[in-house]
């Protein structure tokens, strides 16, 4: 079994290693797609922004188009950025799979170089995305739990097991 | 010895461990990281037969708001992003710390338990070299000291018993409405 970990350095430059498992059990939640998606992002981010070391957790700083709890629970547990004010919500963002007005577009920034990826369209099928609106709300019937019960791990898995190249359109690394 | 705690969320049971919750707080406050779990082993215990708690049916409200109590809470219970922790500096009960007092509440549907930690489990000096040292105004001998304290009292909390380190009493008649 692949083992998921992001590497960071914490603030005495200790390694902190957060894995995707432990990003799962921070959220709890209906949303393993998010959190699949948060670790993707992270994951092919690093070493595009840090290359050669793992960045410090401190002074990652994240953008977001879409502020699903998925998404924003696996992030805030690999980078603190939303509890320690790294984090900006975009939702003027236009790039990305569009989900309810709001697109899964993201930036990661380091110590002043950045690089912005966004789920390719197809990504999350329309299905998906019903079912998740209709179960958050509370309107979903129980069969339609139990469909979207089913499609959610289907979805985080294939997102786990797919190459970025796959998930994400990638922006050119930018060094400010 | 690998200490850990059971919840419930939507995506049912979480065995949540101490390398969870130091991983996401990142060492620096170690001591408010195990004492955290020993809250909640302790208040949990208060209600023997309830099942494994879910965490939409936890409140708690901390008489001290320490970053590694705090962050170990919430990726527990997720009390704080889910706006069920309050932080009330006006408990009175336990000693004290930088940050407060080291006393709590839980609340749960099926009751509600005050608790605070046991005199004599913190060195002397804890709450007023913290308060010099997180305020900037600490020596180097007295942030070498309070270093040492964060972590080395997280290390004697691991093999205690709840009990041990805390002391605890039901509020009657009051309980979560979740």
């Amino acid at each position: 079994m692949t083992q998921h970990v992001l590497e960071m350095r914490g603030l005495k430059q200790n390694r902190v290693a957060i894995s995707y498992e432990q990003m799962l059990r921070f959220h709890g939640g209906p949303h393993p797609g998010g959190v699949a998606v948060a670790y993707k992002v992270l994951e092919t981010a690093f070493p595009l922004v840090s290359p050669g070391e793992p960045p410090e957790r401190s002074r990652i700083q994240v953008v977001v188009g879409v502020d699903g709890p998925g998404v924003v629970d696996g992030l805030e547990c690999a980078t603190r950025a939303f509890s320690r004010q790294r984090a900006i919500i975009d939702r003027g963002a236009k790039k990305g799979q569009p989900v309810c007005g709001e697109h899964f577009y993201f930036e990661v920034h380091y110590k002043g170089t950045s690089v912005s990826l966004w789920l390719k369209d197809g990504t999350l099928t329309g299905e998906f995305l019903a079912l998740a609106s209709k179960t958050s709300g509370g309107l979903a019937s129980e069969a339609e739990v139990a469909r979207f019960d089913a499609l959610r791990h289907e979805m985080a898995e294939r997102v786990m097991t797919s190459p970025a190249c796959d998930l994400f359109e990638i922006g050119p690394v930018v060094h400010g | 010895m690998t200490l850990s705690i059971k919840l419930r969320d939507y995506a049912g049971e979480l065995d949540i461990t101490l390398d969870d919750l130091e991983s996401f707080h990142d060492k620096d406050h170690f001591g408010g990281v195990v004492l955290s779990m020993k809250v909640l082993q302790r208040a949990f215990d208060a209600f023997p037969g309830t099942g494994v708690p879910h965490r939409d049916e936890i409140a708690i409200v901390a008489g001290l708001n320490p970053p590694g109590l705090i962050d170990s809470f919430e990726f527990m219970t997720r009390a704080l992003s889910r706006r069920r922790l309050v932080v009330d500096q006006t408990l009175a009960h336990g000693p004290a710390s930088p940050f407060g007092r080291f006393a709590f509440e839980v609340h749960r549907p099926c009751g509600a338990v005050a608790l605070w930690v046991r005199e004599g489990l913190l060195p002397g000096d804890f709450a007023t070299v913290g308060k010099k040292v997180e305020a900037g105004f600490g020596t180097e001998a007295e942030t070498a000291r309070w270093n040492g304290y964060k972590r080395d009292v997280g290390v004697a909390l691991i093999p205690m018993k709840p009990e041990d380190v805390l002391d605890m009493r039901l509020i009657e008649g009051r309980r979560l409405v979740a």
